[in-house]
């Protein structure tokens, strides 16, 4: 028991840790809350001189520190009044972890200003919280609307909470070398049907050694397909109106049931949980032909130290779940960027949100939700950037990148991870057999009623 | 008058230092054992405080205190309609079948190492492999085991002429006993060594006594050896339930409570209610509940062991 002890007295010293850090933030928080009408104050009163006053903000998130510094050397050309003083939460790039480091932090009363949410679902449930500062007023000062600026509209209850950063919409990556050989086109307009199809036909093998047509990563969404590619009310609960009992929740389990039980041509779930697999080294390892992914493997198809590109990748758009639905239909998810509620400089920290999500990502060439962003300059840049830059499909790329419909993103509400969690418990029972569709639609509308319910 | 004046004046000097030298050896006393004390209290104690009251409220650790509101029993009256609470509390208790299993099958081994074989400290170095290695790796090694197509368990069974044998780790009816079964192999070193180490306290005159009436090893074992372990015997049992009931590493890791939440216990429930659904109230209101089950579990084996402890 000795590891299972180690590790408890470690939660539980943590959350002692956090609870007497939680002691400390109350003195911040009257500090914090005393200081910020002065704050709010000066800045209404002379708003021009207060954005190019000195100040220093401080920002925290999960990228590397070597990848921030140069971001951050450019801000400074462009005010050099400003000081970003950036915390970097994790040393290997997660996420997850980081976000972690960054509820600790805000719990211990830590004076960051600027913070940022690697998904929809995360910033929603922060603002939740009311954690995060409403940004319309200083918004409606620089003159801005904010759809007309980004592809994403984040606005929660009518207001906005932060600005998008990446832009990550999904599309399908596919193994050209194996899509040759089977003799299959990069496909630019198809169904989830033609989809089987070309599974079927890229799957080879047996044994230990099968190479199959695709992959579903073990992540919520992929219990999801069918609803992902709707261009409204593609959230489990929207407007807290179920859409579980639909026929787009019935594709998304018919997608998986298809592939995986009746075709074969899909790694069997009971492999992706127990192995824990994942899917860059299934897709790089040539075990899978094709995966559903996002735009930030665009860079990693181009090879990366863990993961060298030993072969030419392709891009099609996600497909529709009927003939006549447009393909390349996905939603919009992504970086968040917001102000703590309690950040004394909101206007320079707002200030320096603006500029990272629009110039400052434009300048490290991430896709962005930034309109102005020029797709061809991007698809240019990223050649230069790249390990192997020939092992991008660069038609196929432009053709997905410039015919993939952005959709209104629909923020989930604060309880998504709940509704997932729900959803997805009796999605598994379906998928590994022990249930049929009817019974898995119904218990999971049940479930996801009562979670509706219980948040109201 | 002078002697019995200064006799007087003298009988309560010595009960004054006596009392001083009291006071002094206590202050001292609680100078040692003060940082120890502090520790618990600013450690254990208030944390253990703020546990009862945050699960009175449905607040969340990464607002401030100003949001902290009083709402009732709404939290437990809650839990008791959570069907997913009731099931890991299921798995729970089924779960702790793990440690009078483990328990026998340490006891078996501890017999037969001790006194049937040869190079005894092999095996229990052997045993307490599990114990030492990280428990990442050893749930990587189980899931190559328990690959559903192509691992050796499956490969063996299917040797055998099982027809359709069990996908283990991702199957929602194997899962929780391959889980228990992990528990009980990292674990059986540990009671192993415990076992050999009460049997060495056995006066070895007893068995003599024993052979001399022409005791079969059956009897030996079951009227001297189990007898004069009861005491081990609880101390495991106490120890191993507790921790059992608290397990949480071995499922983060080797299964995140499912498939279909088949592996899911209190304290995962807890981690994913507080730390991933941010909802530190309603958590604090699971951890209530299951300081709770482990106090009465302690309680419940205090009261019982009169029964069939064997008090040296």
């Amino acid at each position: 028991m000795l590891n299972k002890k180690v590790l408890s007295a470690a939660m539980a010293s943590a959350l002692s840790i956090s609870l007497l850090a939680g002691c400390g933030s109350n003195n911040n928080d009257n500090a914090a809350s005393s200081a910020a009408p002065s704050a709010s104050g000066s800045a209404s009163s002379s708003p021009a001189s207060s954005s190019d006053a000195p100040a220093t903000i401080k920002l925290a998130s999960w990228i590397p520190k070597t990848q921030m510094d140069g971001m951050l050397a450019e801000y400074k050309k462009e005010k050099p009044n400003v000081t970003v003083e950036y915390e970097e939460l994790v040393e290997n790039n997660d996420s997850v972890e980081g976000l972690k480091k960054l509820d600790l932090l805000i719990a211990s009363g830590s004076d960051l200003d600027v913070v940022m949410f690697p998904s929809a679902a995360e910033y929603s449930k922060r603002v939740g919280l009311d954690l995060l500062a409403p940004l319309d007023d200083l918004l409606g000062a620089e003159g801005i609307k904010v759809t007309d600026e980004y592809t994403v509209d984040p606005s929660l209850n009518g207001k906005v909470y932060a600005l998008p950063d990446t832009y990550e919409n999904y599309f399908v990556l596919l193994n050209k070398e194996m899509l040759d050989k089977a003799g299959l086109q990069v496909p630019t307009n198809w169904t989830w049907d033609d989809f089987y199809d070309y599974s079927r036909k890229l799957t080879s093998g047996e044994g230990a050694n099968k190479i199959y047509g695709t992959y579903f990563h073990s992540w919520p969404m992929y219990m999801e397909l069918g609803l992902l590619n709707q261009s409204k009310d593609n959230n489990l609960v929207n407007n807290g109106v179920l859409k579980v009992d639909g026929p787009e929740i019935r594709k998304s389990l018919e997608i998986r049931n298809q592939t995986e039980n009746v075709d074969k041509s899909a790694i069997p779930y009971s492999d992706t949980i127990s192995q824990k697999l994942a899917y860059r080294s299934v897709y790089f390892s040539k075990k899978a032909a094709m995966i559903v992914t996002g735009n930030w493997m665009i860079t990693e198809a181009g090879g990366s130290d863990e993961f060298p590109a030993t072969f030419i990748s392709a891009f099609a758009p996600m497909p529709s779940n009927s003939q006549g639905e447009p393909s390349g239909v996905s939603p919009a998810n992504g970086n968040f960027i917001g102000v703590l509620k309690k950040s004394e400089n909101q206007q320079a920290a707002y200030d320096f949100i603006r500029w990272y999500t629009t110039k400052g990502e434009q300048w490290s060439n991430v896709y962005s939700a930034w309109k102005k962003q020029d797709i061809d300059q991007f698809i240019s840049g990223l050649k230069t950037k790249l390990k192997s830059p020939d092992m991008i499909d660069t038609d196929s790329l432009t053709y997905v990148m410039k015919n993939s419909p952005t959709t209104p993103l629909n923020l989930p509400p604060a309880y998504q991870s709940e509704l997932e969690e729900a959803y997805v418990k009796e999605a598994e029972k379906y998928v590994l057999g022990q249930q049929d569709m009817e019974t898995t639609v119904s218990k999971a509308s049940a479930a996801l009623q009562k979670i509706v319910d219980a948040n109201k | 008058m002078a002697t019995p004046q200064t006799g007087q004046a003298r009988t309560p000097n010595p009960q004054a230092t006596r009392k001083s030298r009291r006071l002094r050896e206590i202050a001292a006393g609680y100078v040692f054992i003060g940082p120890m004390l502090l520790g618990v209290i600013v450690f254990t104690l208030v944390p253990l405080i703020m546990l009862f009251v945050f699960s009175l409220t449905d607040w969340s650790f990464l607002t401030g205190y100003d949001k902290l509101h009083l709402s009732g029993f709404g939290n437990f009256a809650r839990l008791l309609r959570d069907p997913e609470f009731g099931e890991s509390l299921l798995h729970n208790l089924i779960m702790l079948l793990a440690v009078p299993i483990g328990m026998a099958a340490a006891l078996l081994l501890a017999v037969l190492i001790s006194e049937r074989a040869y190079g005894s400290s092999f095996f229990k170095v052997i045993f307490f492999m599990p114990q030492i290695s990280s428990i990442a790796a050893v749930a990587f090694v189980w899931q190559v085991l328990f690959h559903p197509s192509y691992g050796p368990v499956n490969g063996f069974l299917s040797a055998v002429g099982v027809h359709e044998p069990p996908k283990w780790l991702a199957d929602p009816q194997y899962a929780l006993p391959s889980v228990m079964l992990l528990m009980i192999w990292i674990d059986l070193g540990v009671s192993l060594i415990i076992y050999i180490a009460g049997m060495k306290n056995i006066p070895r005159d007893l068995y003599e006594a024993a052979d001399i009436d022409g005791a079969s090893a059956r009897v030996k074992f079951f009227r001297i050896t189990f007898p004069l372990l009861t005491p081990t015997s609880f101390f495991l049992l106490i120890t191993g339930l507790i921790a059992n009931f608290k397990s949480f590493a071995i499922i983060k890791v080797l299964t995140d409570g499912g498939p279909a939440h088949s592996t899911s216990v209190i304290v995962y429930d807890i981690y994913q209610q507080g730390f991933v659904n941010l909802k530190t109230g309603y958590a604090s209101a699971m951890s209530v509940v299951l300081f709770v089950i482990i106090l009465a579990i302690t309680i419940l084996q205090w009261a019982g062991q009169r029964k069939w402890v064997h008090q040296g």
